[in-house]
């Protein structure tokens, strides 16, 4: 009994551990983010700021010609449409070509597996052309276009997990539904897509998340405020020459604030979709 | 029912076709194309095919194959740490601990922020002058004098995978976690009336259950890994001494920084054929193991 | 019809995706600046706010990047249709964005006055082949930074006249317990590190290459990279340096934890700044770079940086009206505080002067000496050549000379 005990406690400071390696950096990035500056260039650290100070913030989230707080919050903007935009048009092709690859296996599952390969290429192995083709139909620094790109990265994701999501739609039910008549269209309308709903919502959210975040080709194809991501202008604002840690902090935190607010409120959603693709294999 | 012949519903597989060709296909040809010629990326002097001498070069070209160690040292590293680190949290996030909810809901923190935001974050902490880690360590005891992490030849590649375990083993943990919390109940009971111990009972059965969604991790970090550019490029852009520079900085740094898009497709396409090679030896070890 | 509506739908998705905005009716200008201390964002922000009240008709779109970008994203932007208008040239590219047509020559047009009034200086690294391809918008080198304070405390009250002299002065600091590292330099894998490379080799009376522009390095740098090798070796010299970029350097400095250090001028106000800063005026010396003993006196490399009007621009009139704007005296005498005008008469004048007379004096000898880093046009690749080699050999993977002739080997077999 006593080493149960033993192993018990183990347990639990490896929780306690666990739990800080979790929170630690990013609480650190808050602290930063309302500290003075003073007290993040002290040696050694005051971890405790001595005043709040939300100034960063502040300057990010005010806007004024050509000041911080525009470029920010265009960023924001132009990070939401290039997400919504570029996860609305991958839906919208994938869902019926995913409910085909999983109702009518054949030789259309090559390009499938055509797709799914597409995930493993590196984006450096197309950058080049895409910019050329951006250049040459004057798309440079257009969210559109931007979101357009996007879809190399969800495109192949999407049908991938839908895929495996519709495999899990009995199609009895929709057996029941060519009996009664229904062409394709309506089967995929009224019987799958409701069923996949939920699983459409998880791979909708993965693949905000996964916009979001990219960074390669918007620090490529944009340039101005008006298409410019969030993760390019908070690189911009952290590189080199400038040392105003606070407000680095203060754009990273609320950079991460959408998705980490998101994902902790959708966590068993999200993971439910990951899963979903490979348990049954 | 019959699988019916599928001619049918071709036409609902052709929008996805028509964007996979003109933003996936047709650059991918171009890239192909782009690699047997000179071409310059502004193009203010008239490119001309030059056969293989790219390729034949970038085998030469000691930065390029020392940047395909980094991202292949990068991938194996990280894709290892990242499994066994998110298994073993999955595993105890498993078992009946008070308190045990409350770190399961901060456990996607990690994951979602947003690697630009991480790169930036471990960058202050590494700071050797005002960042965190080494005022810690250094009111621990634990270093005399403050290290310097990205600057040092030998300890930045090691601090930029720190990075990325960090953010990355939750994604792990939560889908190994996932697949251990749908393990039926009875399957345990069941070995302990047989008289396994926790030990057995964990590889005979418990292991094989999670292996399946383990597995998807592991592709989804590996494909991830071995094209890592961002985290890299933001937090030390390559250096010290070219030390943490990996084959998609390099490829960059060739076709957008000296304006060679020639050249840079040939690299891209090595780097292509090398990740397709690490992920086939991947496979082949994964469906030995499964025989 | 079902068919037809699904293609409806993607024609839709494909049209909104690829359709472009409308073109705007009044004159609009794209200028790419950098993101620095001087002139800092702000200050920029506020001239432009300036020109455009004094010209309703122009608006200015200002957007700033890192020098580490600046190159890629003027050249990207210039590939594509929609590139920047007037644009932030650091010297060094002069000859790379001249000889591939992408800055407008603007000679003829260069009013008489900034032709008489500004720096001689200025006008060397904006003209390539005697065409003029920008308007110089600041003269800078890396100054030789020091504590005075430090240096007393060790029993020095004069400033250091030779390089010998300096290193010194270091080891006294440092067996003194003054300070743990007296130098610390900016030579992170970044253009930095060449410009504090290239202030030594001036102080060493070397050159990069020979008259007919063959690189020489691998024989004229090597005592330079051994020195600096030494530095590190003995102890003298941070070795976060290695990680460092100007910022970085400026606030270790700042902080009294290095006695010497190489930065531009902008860092002498912020560092007897007490919001930015633990020294006081007093404290903070300012001087050109002295030389090798025996070899010269003084040395400096420059750092100066233009403004052109890139040649696709759809309004090349107004873009140069904006950067003559920039420049023009009136507006870089009050923006002075960080940045010293490019106008002869500035440095005469007792406003400008008042309160930073060592900085300035620094300034007139330094714009008078200084010389340029290669001006070719492949410099960018070049200098990351260098970069990584220099670092390793600081780092001690190659010796000086080993890591020099990879590096020429490197730069000959460019295009």
């Amino acid at each position: 009994m006593k080493k149960l005990r033993f192993s018990r406690i183990l347990q639990y400071f490896a929780l306690v551990v666990l739990m800080v390696y979790i929170i630690a950096p990013f609480l650190w990035l808050v602290i930063m983010s309302i500290s003075s500056s003073t007290d993040l260039t002290s040696k050694p650290l005051h971890w405790i700021p001595r005043q709040l100070d939300i100034s960063s913030f502040k300057e990010l989230l005010t806007m004024g010609v050509n000041s911080r707080g525009e470029m920010f919050l265009n960023a924001l903007r132009n990070s939401l449409t290039t997400a919504v935009t570029a996860v609305t048009i991958s839906l919208l092709v994938t869902v019926p070509a995913a409910w085909v690859f999983s109702r009518y296996k054949g030789r259309k599952n090559l390009i499938l597996a055509a797709a799914i390969f597409t995930f493993m290429l590196p984006p450096v192995a197309y950058c080049i052309p895409l910019y050329k083709m951006l250049v040459r139909f004057n798309l440079m620094d257009n969210s559109l276009a931007l979101a357009l790109v996007y879809c190399t990265i969800i495109l192949p994701f999407c049908v991938w997990l839908i895929k495996e999501n519709i495999d899990d739609i009995p199609l009895e039910l929709e057996e029941a539904a060519i009996i009664d008549g229904a062409g394709v269209w309506d089967r995929l309308m009224k019987v799958v897509i409701p069923l996949l709903l939920p699983a459409l919502g998880t791979v909708a959210l993965m693949a905000l998340i996964m916009a979001w975040d990219e960074y390669f080709y918007a620090m490529l194809f944009t340039s101005s405020k008006s298409a410019m991501t969030l993760p390019v202008v908070i690189s911009n604002l952290a590189s080199g020459r400038q040392s105003n840690y606070n407000l680095i902090a203060a754009g990273g935190v609320l950079a991460s604030a959408p998705p980490v607010i998101i994902g902790m409120i959708c966590q068993k959603a999200l993971v439910k979709g990951l899963v979903s693709g490979g348990v049954k294999e | 029912m019959s699988r019916k012949r599928t001619g049918n519903y071709f036409y609902m597989i052709i929008p996805m076709i028509l964007i996979m060709g003109i933003i996936i296909g047709w650059p991918l040809v171009q890239t192909v194309i782009f690699s047997f010629t000179n071409s310059g990326l502004l193009d203010t002097e008239p490119a001309s095919f030059v056969g293989l001498k790219n390729f034949i070069s970038a085998f030469k070209n000691s930065g390029f194959l020392s940047s395909l160690k980094v991202s292949g040292l990068f991938a194996l590293v990280v894709v290892t740490s990242e499994v066994i680190i998110g298994t073993a949290v999955a595993l105890l996030l498993n078992e009946p601990l008070k308190g045990v909810r409350l770190v399961r809901a901060f456990l996607i923190l990690p994951w979602a922020v947003p690697t630009v935001v991480n790169a930036i974050m471990w960058r202050l902490i590494y700071n050797p002058e005002y960042g965190a880690l080494n005022s810690l360590l250094y009111q621990l005891g634990l270093i005399d004098k403050y290290v310097s992490w990205l600057g040092s030849a030998d300890k930045a590649l090691g601090s930029i995978m720190f990075a990325d375990v960090w953010k990355n083993f939750s994604l792990v943990a939560m889908i190994v976690l996932a697949s251990l919390q749908s393990l039926p109940e009875q399957q345990i009971e069941a070995a302990k009336i047989d008289g396994a111990n926790g030990w057995q009972r964990f590889i005979y059965i418990t292991m094989p259950y999670i292996i399946p969604s383990l597995q998807v991790a592991m592709v989804l970090r590996i494909i991830e890994a071995v094209k890592v550019f961002d985290i890299i490029y933001v937090m030390t852009k390559g250096g010290p001494a070219n030390k943490t520079r990996s084959a998609s900085i390099f490829v960059y740094q060739e076709a957008f920084t000296n304006s060679r898009i020639g050249s840079g497709s040939a690299f891209a396409i090595i780097v292509v054929a090398f990740i397709i090679l690490l992920i086939l030896v991947y496979m082949r070890a994964l469906n030995r193991q499964k025989r | 019809m079902k068919r037809i509506s699904v293609l409806l739908v993607l024609a839709i998705c494909l049209l909104t995706a690829v359709s472009v905005f409308a073109a705007d009716e009044t004159v609009e200008l794209r200028f790419l600046g950098m993101a620095q201390a001087a002139y800092s964002e702000e200050n920029v922000n506020d001239m432009t706010a300036d020109f455009m009240a004094a010209h309703p008709n122009i608006k200015v779109q200002t957007e700033f990047v890192p020098y580490e970008e600046l190159r890629n994203k003027t050249m990207l932007a210039y590939g594509s249709n929609s590139p920047y208008d007037a644009v932030l040239v650091d010297d060094i590219w002069f000859a790379e964005y001249a000889s591939k047509g992408m800055i407008k020559d603007i000679t003829a047009e260069i009013p008489q006055e900034y032709k008489d009034g500004v720096l001689g200086g200025g006008w060397n690294f904006v003209t390539k082949n005697d065409q003029v391809f920008g308007l110089p918008w600041f003269l800078d080198t890396m100054f030789l930074f020091y504590n005075k304070s430090m240096l007393s405390e060790a029993g020095y009250e004069e400033a250091p006249k030779s390089i010998e002299e300096m290193v010194e002065m270091a080891k006294a600091l440092k067996e003194k317990g003054v300070v743990e590292y007296p130098f610390v330099f900016s030579m992170a894998q970044a253009e930095a590190l060449i410009c504090v490379y290239s202030n030594f080799m001036e102080a060493y009376g070397k050159d990069y290459q020979d008259a007919d522009g063959n690189w020489i390095v691998q024989e004229s740098g090597v005592d330079v990279l051994e020195f600096l090798i030494s530095l590190k070796d003995e102890g003298l010299l941070n070795p976060n340096s290695l990680e460092y970029l100007e910022e970085d350097v400026r606030r270790v400095f700042s902080a009294g934890d290095a006695a010497f250090t190489l930065n531009w001028g902008y860092m002498y106000a912020m560092a007897s700044d007490p919001a930015e800063s633990s020294l006081t005026a007093d404290q903070v010396g300012v001087m050109v770079l002295p030389g090798k003993e025996g070899v010269r006196e003084n040395a400096a490399m420059s750092g100066s940086m233009g403004l052109s009007v890139i040649s696709k621009s759809a309004h090349p009139e107004e873009a140069l009206e904006y950067i003559l704007y920039l420049t023009n005296k009136k507006l870089q005498d009050t923006y002075s505080n960080l940045q010293l005008p490019v106008w002869t008469a500035s440095y005469d004048d007792p406003a400008i002067i008042e309160g930073r007379e060592d900085l300035v004096a620094a300034a007139k000898l330094a714009f008078d000496i200084m010389n340029a880093r290669p001006s070719v046009p492949n410099y960018q690749e070049a200098s990351a050549i260098l970069q990584e080699s220099i670092q390793s050999a600081l780092y001690g993977d190659a010796s000086a000379q080993d890591a020099l002739n990879a590096a020429v080997e490197q730069m000959n077999a460019l295009q």
